[in-house]
Parts: structure tokens; sequence; C-alpha cells
């Protein structure tokens, strides 16, 4: 029979831990990610929260992040990513790539704010 | 739009137009069961569409990745008992016509699940972007040539697997589907990464540089066999098991386990015989 131990250990193992990770919220406007340069601490999960205020869904797309989502219009969508090493990660809305890009930038982070949550 | 359209097709379309081939060449039959399975495909996307939006905000946004990841393990599945259910026709000496029902209706499961993980996703650019002043020729136009594209792509699977079969056996394509269905299973790891029910296990190798994951050669190459510039540890590790696995099922159920647990199972030339004269 599995013991409480062995749950815990199966939940640490497939990272299902509930520690708070550093939120980022995006939004998008008229087919542009507002703001469209996102500074995140590197080495460190962390959720980004998108707001599509169009009228239309669009679909948060990133080869770097490897990452692929539906934005729903007026709803929030959460993704996390990282944890990432240091570095510019590039990401787009496929239904309009010209228009809709960002960019995640994975900066080291500076002494002392290595546990700063 | 156009070009929008004809990406969409590449990234979303072209491993369902790889499956197909794949399906067909070992299937030669007439593919009465593949108009079912694509129609059952597109009713559900259809169904899916209607609710797509309430099941992305299911269990705190995680809906649609986990209803995602399950398609993709039902069409591996499918696969791996297609695969074994194929494997285990030869080895008895039956042809695939003295299984072809069951085969066709697993193929069958495999083509509408497939259609419904990528369906709707297309279904709510089209309905979307429709609309849109300029939109209709585009997208009409992207529609020809993308699905133009992936046509050709798979009528040159089809007759290279064809080929393939016939100089090095049966084994070419059940490989070819193996290498497939894996490669979507472990490709799909990343839906379960992104909604945080699987921790990220950090990239096992980086080959960006020679094939980058938005290039032409790296949309084909995925939908062929999951490629991903720089795969996790946890999608390489899922990709090998799930390519070992089918196969040493299938060895462990012809030499020993198969007697013990089937009997009925036993590898004989007379079988085949036996059906034909029938």
């Amino acid at each position: 029979m599995l013991s409480l131990r062995s749950f815990l250990l199966l939940f640490a193992v497939l990272g299902l831990d509930a520690k708070a990770v550093e939120e980022f919220t995006i939004e998008l406007r008229q087919h542009l990610f507002y703001p469209s340069r996102i500074h995140v601490p590197a080495h460190k999960k962390v959720k980004l929260i998108i707001h599509n205020l169009d009228e239309r869904p669009e679909e948060f797309d990133s080869f770097d992040l490897n990452r692929e989502k539906m934005l729903f219009p007026g709803r929030l969508t959460t993704i996390f990513i990282g944890p990432l090493k240091p570095g510019e990660y590039t990401f787009f809305g496929e239904y309009h790539p010209n228009a809709a890009r960002g960019l995640v930038i994975a900066n080291e982070p500076a002494q002392g704010e290595q546990h700063a949550h | 739009m156009l070009i929008n359209t004809v990406i969409l097709f590449l990234r979303d379309a072209l491993p369902f137009f790889v499956l197909l081939s794949l399906l067909l060449s070992v299937l030669a039959a007439r593919p009465k069961w593949l108009s079912l399975s694509v129609l059952a495909g597109v009713v559900g996307s259809l169904l899916l569409l209607n609710q797509i939006d309430q099941l992305s905000q299911l269990l705190g946004g995680a809906g649609m990745e986990l209803m995602l990841f399950a398609c993709h393990v039902i069409v591996y599945l499918a696969s791996a008992l297609f695969i074994y259910l194929y494997l285990q026709n030869l080895k008895v000496g039956l042809e695939v016509k003295d299984q072809l029902a069951t085969l066709q209706g697993i193929a069958g499961v495999i083509i509408a699940t497939s259609l419904l993980i990528n369906g709707a996703s297309f279904l709510i650019y089209f309905v979307s972007f429709w609309s849109q002043a300029d939109a209709p020729q585009s997208m009409f136009l992207g529609t020809i040539l993308g699905s133009g594209i992936c046509l050709s792509i798979a009528v040159l699977l089809y007759f290279s697997m064809l080929w393939l079969k016939q100089v090095f056996g049966p084994i070419s394509v059940v490989l070819a589907l193996v290498l497939y269905a894996s490669g979507q299973l472990a490709d799909a790891v990343s839906l379960l990464v992104q909604v945080d029910w699987l921790g990220h296990s950090g990239a096992l190798w980086d080959i960006s540089s020679i094939i980058p994951d938005q290039s032409e050669f790296a949309h084909l190459f995925n939908a062929l066999i999951g490629y991903r510039a720089s795969p996790s540890y946890q999608q390489v590790g899922l990709y090998v098991v799930a390519c070992i696995l089918p196969l040493l099922v299938y060895c462990w159920l012809m030499t020993g386990g198969a007697l013990k647990l089937m009997p009925s199972i036993r590898p004989s030339k007379t079988a085949g015989r036996t059906q034909e004269q029938k």
C-alpha cells in the first residue's frame, strides 16, 4: 500500500508542487502584445498571464519556448515557462505572426536575489 | 492571411496526412472506413468547437491541454494495438484481409482522434477570420496551397512506404508507424509542462542551429518522427520507451508469454492456409 510519503515523492517527481511562481501579465490588443518585451529571471519557472482584449481568438506560439496555446477573446490564459537559461526567446501570435510578436528575456538574477521568493 | 493559412496547414495538418499515408500503406484496401473515420473526426471537431472556450477554462486553465494529451495517448495506444495485430497476423501466416475489419476499426479510431487534436483549432481559425474583408480569397488560396503541399508529401510518402515494404518487408511500415506515434506522444509532453502538470526537465540537447524548429524540414521531421531541436529529458525518455514498448510486448507475446496467455494464437503456418481454403 502506498504511504503518504510515496505520494509526496510522486508529486515532487511530477513537479506538482505548489511553490509560488512569479507572474507576468501580457495584454493582446489590436493583434499586438503589450508589453512586447518581458524580462523574467533565469533558472526559475514563471507564469505568463495573457489577456486577449481583441474580439477574435489568437494562438500564442513560441518555437524557442516550445509553447502553443489558444487565446480566446476576453479571456485570461495562463502559460508556465522556464526554468530558462539566460537569453532571448521569441513568441508570436500564430494568426498574425508579423504583428503579434514579443520577446521573453531571461536575465541572470543579481547577487542576493536568488531567494527573493 | 495566405501565408498564415499555408503555415497552419504545414504545422497542424501535415502530421494527419503523414498518418493517413502510413495507415493506407498497410491497409491497401478500398478505404470506405476512411470516409467514416474522417466524418467522425470532423463531427467531433465541430462538437469540440462548440465547447472549446469552456473546456479551456476547466481545471485552472488546463482543460484543453489535458484533453489533447489524452487524445495523443489514445492515438498512441490504438497505434500500438494496430501494430500488434498486424504483426500477429503476419506471424501466424494470415493475410491482412483476414482481420481487415478489426484493423480498419482501430485505424478509424486513430484517424478520428488525430483529426480531433487539430481540427477544432483549424475550425476556430477559419470561422474567426473568414468574415474579415479580404480574408476569404486569401484563406481559400492558402487552403489550396497548404492542402496541395500536404497531399503531395502524403502521396510521396505512401509510395515510398510501399517501396520500402516491398524491399525490406512489412517491418519498415511498422517502424515508421511506431516512430510516428511515439513522436507525437513525446511531443505532447510539452502540453502538460505548459500548464504546470509536469515539471520542466531541461533540454537534453539543442541542435536548433542545424535544423531550427521553425524551418520547413523541422515541420516535416516533426510530422514524421516528432522532431524537436531541443527536446527535454522527459520527451526523449518517453519517446524511447514508447518506441521500444510495443515491439518488446510483441516479442514477449510471440515467444513465450503468448502461449501462456493466449494459446489460440500459437504460430502455425497451416492457419493461414486453412483460412484461405475456407
